[in-house]
């Protein structure tokens, strides 16, 4: 049975690896062919929520993934950009498309901010600061009143026009499709590049890349700003597509979600956040028939997902396989949690 | 009004002290950010509610069974998620608390419905007064197990075999397993030790605040985490002075400025203050 | 070993590939009978699952009554309950599956502003009613023409508390109180307008968030303004919390509060602390009303639990679609719509419900204090 299904696995992942270019026509044909597959505008919106949080989870990847920085307040930076584009095209009337770009820059602004106040922080105490930042973030939120309408939140944010034309759940959809594949693809140009390569130096070891002539300072901030600059575009879009934003979205269990999903498809590889997305945007609507017991199962998932494949789904070499704590071979194991031999090894 | 703000100060930070320390000595032997440490709080005021409410009203047994369920709790996620864990990056483990966080608080709220159950008032007589400020023998009763339990502590990590253990884990993993120390059964025994001094907090803080409910866990775990940051995170001292420290400033801000900013204050001084010194109070730079 | 290992991939696989693969077929499905579909949006996990329990119980009770009465138009009701998790996200993902379901005849809730708020533009769109029991922002029922609200606006009831602290009990300098959402500020703003416009005065406002369990810093300080009475725009929760900790401080002056504090909870929660509290209701489980009577009686043998204040405005939400179903003798959107629209002085268990053009209700209110552990009406 086990050598049946790894031959069939090995079978299939052998074929992806000859045709890749088919393989990626087919998904690119299927993704744009899903609004006319999809019979049901739920769940047409449900795949472009995957957009959203593919952005949310792509940016993250550069801070965490790429550059080995511990950042806990991505909700922060996503409601900076909810709440830029809101009060611009509401209060300022602006036109979306203009406040699209505007929301990201402001967020990235925010991310270079943070990336330069924390640099000097050791990795737990990056990750304090930005959750502290998060939290800060929603409260000024809901205290500045004047600004932002506090606990109101900002109603009747208005829908992109596109050609004079009102979008409706399909033209969201493709907006989502659009931004994510430019996410997607910028970020994999960007791994591949000089500026990734520095920045996967900088997370494996910063002293060593610095004495390589790597600007560490430069870089880091750079990574900051880049993740977070997509956090801004994902939450301009969301606060049009929603069309009602208030603090409520961007908590703390908001960003303690976007950093699972990131686990859970596997840090540092550019497939991983795509999939962590999908599938943890898809499991809680699977779950909904369970009522009551949504959030037990839904916890329970995670940690089994999590113990079993702690490296993420995708499980792409990535910060996830330092090992930190070497482990004793005689060491004995609870059988269902064992792990593959790829994660042991000495530090 | 002082006086009064220093009393609230510091029977809060009593709380926070104790989280903060469970907090600090899971990080300090794993350098994981145990997520799930006000969701044990939790459990541990629920462990003592069902003592109170289903057996006798007597607060010092409710005390030991939310130690013995925080116990109980820490050592069940040490044993069947983080073991498996250990020796992979932080991020999964961490998320493993955020998992094991939710499915506590959702277990709860199932089990025992989300509303809020109320907690018998225990010994809410006047102790002795401070410039007409009442400070009632809850309090006294409050700040005294906290002390104790930090005092134990002390004496458990600094003073016994197993303390020196710890300390050995926590300084090299490796080295501590060559030397023959089980470092299976003392991560296991940190991890249970650190619950069971959340369950303690839990039931102390159910029983000042006269109620508990399933979602009680998440404010009070954030908060800890800031008093442990801002102690140092490795020290116990540290954690004990953050925790008390994080009271007693959070208390002073709402009275100087204003209610609406008092988690964003504690929260502030603590970003400014990490910024200006980033290994915490008492923390070790080379940390 | 090793493939032990590749079969549990491949088993997690197959699992997940089966998990998503469900809700396409289960989408689906439609139940071709005559009932009328009601759906109910609430936080039945999370945060706020309390309340949404509760709305999900009373919908039930309510739409086993209507049953055994023979149902709503002569067909039989049905009701499918989905969870929001209190987040407006999920909300407004819920109110899309409620809307491309074309069984669904109307939908009740969010409970929180917020979600009904981000859920607003869908049933818009789609031209769905939603009537939601406890939503109360002020842009709430005025942002659509489908939206309505049962909860009233505080622009009615903080006149009528105001009028009770001023008048009746006495008060002349009031501190304030509130949850800083977008019900908490409205709740203390009416009031303090009202309250000031008789000639009182407001001595000082703070307010808390969300999840905050100690006050006693914040009393400390509303105490220290030399306030002759306290107003507290919070739920029956906090409420008991607040009063614990301010007669554990020794401040002892009248508390008032809004009907969100009605809960038979708040006595058992508060003890002796909430002794002789003011709360304006429309609802309380003792009232001799006959419906009342019976709703309660249901309520309490069916979940062993005493219904609050929000479980009844989910049974009055549910027994006013009903009823606007029956004026407008059909399941049509806009024939329920406009129904609604003309309720007049619809008997509710939590008072008589006419809504404003906006689509707000207007209610009456009567004062309870709590004497002796029990809430009695305040003469």
């Amino acid at each position: 049975m086990a050598s049946i299904l790894s031959s069939i696995r090995e079978r299939v992942s052998g074929f992806v690896g000859r045709h890749k270019n088919a393989v990626t026509v087919v998904i690119v044909l299927f993704l744009v062919a899903l609004p006319w597959l999809l019979t049901s505008a739920y769940h047409l919106r449900v795949a472009t929520l995957v957009g959203i949080y593919v952005l949310l989870v792509s940016g993250l990847n550069v801070i965490i993934g790429f550059t080995g920085m511990f950042s806990l307040g991505h909700a922060a930076f996503y409601g900076i950009g909810a709440y830029t584009s809101a009060m611009l095209t509401v209060m300022a009337g602006w036109s979306f498309w203009i406040a699209l770009p505007v929301a990201g820059i402001v967020a990235g602004l925010f991310g270079t901010f943070i990336g330069l106040a924390t640099l000097r922080l050791r990795r737990v105490f990056l990750a304090f600061t930005t959750l502290g930042f998060g939290e800060i973030v929603r409260i000024i939120i809901l205290n500045w009143r004047s600004l932002t309408r506090g606990p109101m939140g900002i109603s009747g944010i208005p829908v992109p026009q596109l050609f004079g034309q009102t979008f409706d759940g399909r033209g969201y959809y493709y907006l989502a499709l659009a931004l994510s594949v430019i996410t997607v693809m910028t970020l994999y140009h960007m791994y591949h590049s000089r500026v990734g390569r520095a920045l996967i130096a900088i997370r494996e070891d910063e002293t060593a890349a610095a004495s390589m002539g790597i600007h560490v300072f430069g870089y880091k901030v750079l990574a900051f700003t880049v993740g977070c600059f997509f956090a801004g575009i994902a939450g301009s879009f969301f606060a049009h597509f929603q069309r009602y934003v208030s603090a409520d979205s961007f908590a703390n269990l908001e960003s303690f979600g976007i950093i699972t999903m990131l686990a859970l498809g596997g840090t540092g590889s550019i497939i991983g956040p795509v999939l962590g997305s999908t599938i943890l945007v898809l499991l809680p609507e699977i779950f909904r028939f369970l009522m009551r017991y949504r959030g037990v199962i839904y916890g329970l998932t995670l940690i089994v997902v999590i113990v079993y494949r702690p490296g993420g789904l995708a499980n792409v070499k990535g910060i996830f396989e330092k090992p930190k704590l070497p482990k004793r071979p005689h060491q004995k194991r609870f059988g269902l949690f064992r792990r593959g031999p790829a994660a042991g090894g000495l530090s | 009004m002082f006086i009064q703000q220093l009393i609230n100060g510091i029977t809060q930070g009593s709380l926070f002290a104790l989280l903060a320390i469970s907090f600090g000595i899971v990080y300090g032997t794993l350098r994981l950010l145990n997520f799930a440490t006000g969701s044990i709080y939790m459990v541990g005021a629920y462990f003592g509610w069902i003592v109170i409410h289903y057996l006798t009203p007597n607060l010092f047994l409710a005390l030991l069974s939310g130690a013995a369920a925080g116990f109980a709790v820490g050592f069940v996620l040490e044993r069947f998620a983080f073991r498996a864990l250990r020796g992979v990056a932080r991020i999964a483990s961490l998320i493993c608390t955020i998992g094991f966080s939710l499915f506590l608080n959702e277990v709860m709220s199932v089990l025992f419905g989300a509303e809020r159950k109320s907690m018998p008032s225990f010994y809410a007589e006047t102790a002795f007064s401070i410039q007409g400020v009442d400070v009632s023998m809850l309090q006294i009763i409050l700040i005294i197990v906290a002390a104790t339990v930090l005092i134990l502590l002390q004496i458990l990590i600094y003073r016994t075999k197993l303390g020196l253990a710890i300390r050995a884990v926590s300084l090299d993993f490796k080295t501590a397993s060559l030397m023959g120390i089980p470092t299976d059964r003392v991560i296991s025994l940190t991890f249970s030790i650190a619950g069971a001094v959340a369950g303690i907090a839990g039931v102390l803080a159910a029983a000042y605040y006269n109620a508990l409910f399933p979602f009680m866990g998440n404010l009070a775990g954030l908060k800890s985490f800031a008093a442990a940051v801002f102690g140092g995170l490795t020290s116990i001292p540290g954690a004990i002075l953050g925790g008390y420290l994080l009271g007693i400033i959070e208390n002073f801000a709402v009275q100087i400025i204003s209610s609406g900013y008092r988690d964003i204050i504690g929260f502030s001084i603590l970003v400014i203050f990490l910024l200006l010194r980033p290994q915490g109070l008492l923390g070790k730079k080379s940390d | 070993m090793r493939d032990n290992l590749r079969t549990l991939n491949v088993v997690l696989v197959v699992l997940l590939v089966l998990l998503f693969a469900t809700p396409v077929f289960a989408g689906g499905a439609q139940e071709d009978d005559d009932s009328i579909h009601i759906a109910l949006s609430a936080p039945i996990t999370g945060d706020w699952s309390e309340f949404g329990v509760n709305f999900q119980r009373s919908l039930e009770l309510a739409i086993s009554e209507l049953n055994a009465e023979g149902g709503i138009l002569g067909r039989p009701v049905r009701l499918s309950v989905g969870d929001t998790q209190g987040n407006p996200q999920q909300a407004a993902t819920l109110a899309q599956q409620w809307t491309s379901d074309p069984t669904v005849v109307a939908q009740i809730g969010p409970f929180a502003s917020g979600p009904s708020m981000a859920a607003q533009p869908i049933y818009d769109a789609a031209e769905m009613v939603q009537l939601s029991p406890t939503a109360s922002h002020t842009e709430y029922a005025g942002g659509s023409p489908w939206s309505f609200g049962i909860v009233g606006t505080q622009a009615g009831e903080g006149p009528f508390n105001a009028r009770y602290a001023y008048e009746e009990i006495g008060i002349r300098n009031i501190a304030v109180l509130h949850l800083n959402n977008d019900w908490g500020i409205d709740t203390a703003e009416y009031f303090s307008e009202a309250f000031e416009d008789l000639g009182g005065t407001v001595t000082a406002t703070e307010f808390y968030f969300d999840g905050e369990s100690d006050f006693t810093a914040v009393l400390s300080s509303l105490e220290e303004s030399g306030a002759d009475g306290l107003f507290i725009a919070s739920f029956y929760n906090d409420g008991a919390a607040i009063n614990i900790q301010k007669s554990r401080l020794g401040w002892d002056v009248p508390v008032l509060g809004p009907t969100s504090l009605y809960s038979p909870q708040l006595i058992e929660l508060g003890g002796d602390a909430v002794e002789g509290l003011y709360t304006g209701t429309g609802f309380f489980t003792p009232d001799p009303d006959p419906t009342v009577r019976s709703y309660v009686e249901a309520f309490e043998s069916a979940y062993d639990a005493k219904p609050n204040f929000h479980a009844a405005l989910a049974y009055d939400a549910m027994m006013l679609l009903a009823d606007a179903i029956e004026r407008a003798g059909s399941t049509e959107s806009e024939a329920i719509r406009d129904a609604l629209a003309e309720t007049e002085d619809f008997p509710g268990l939590t008072g008589s419900i006419t809504f404003t053009p906006k689509g707000d209700a207007v209610k009456g209110y009567r004062m309870l204090t709590i004497r002796d552990g029990e809430f009695v009406i305040y003469e």
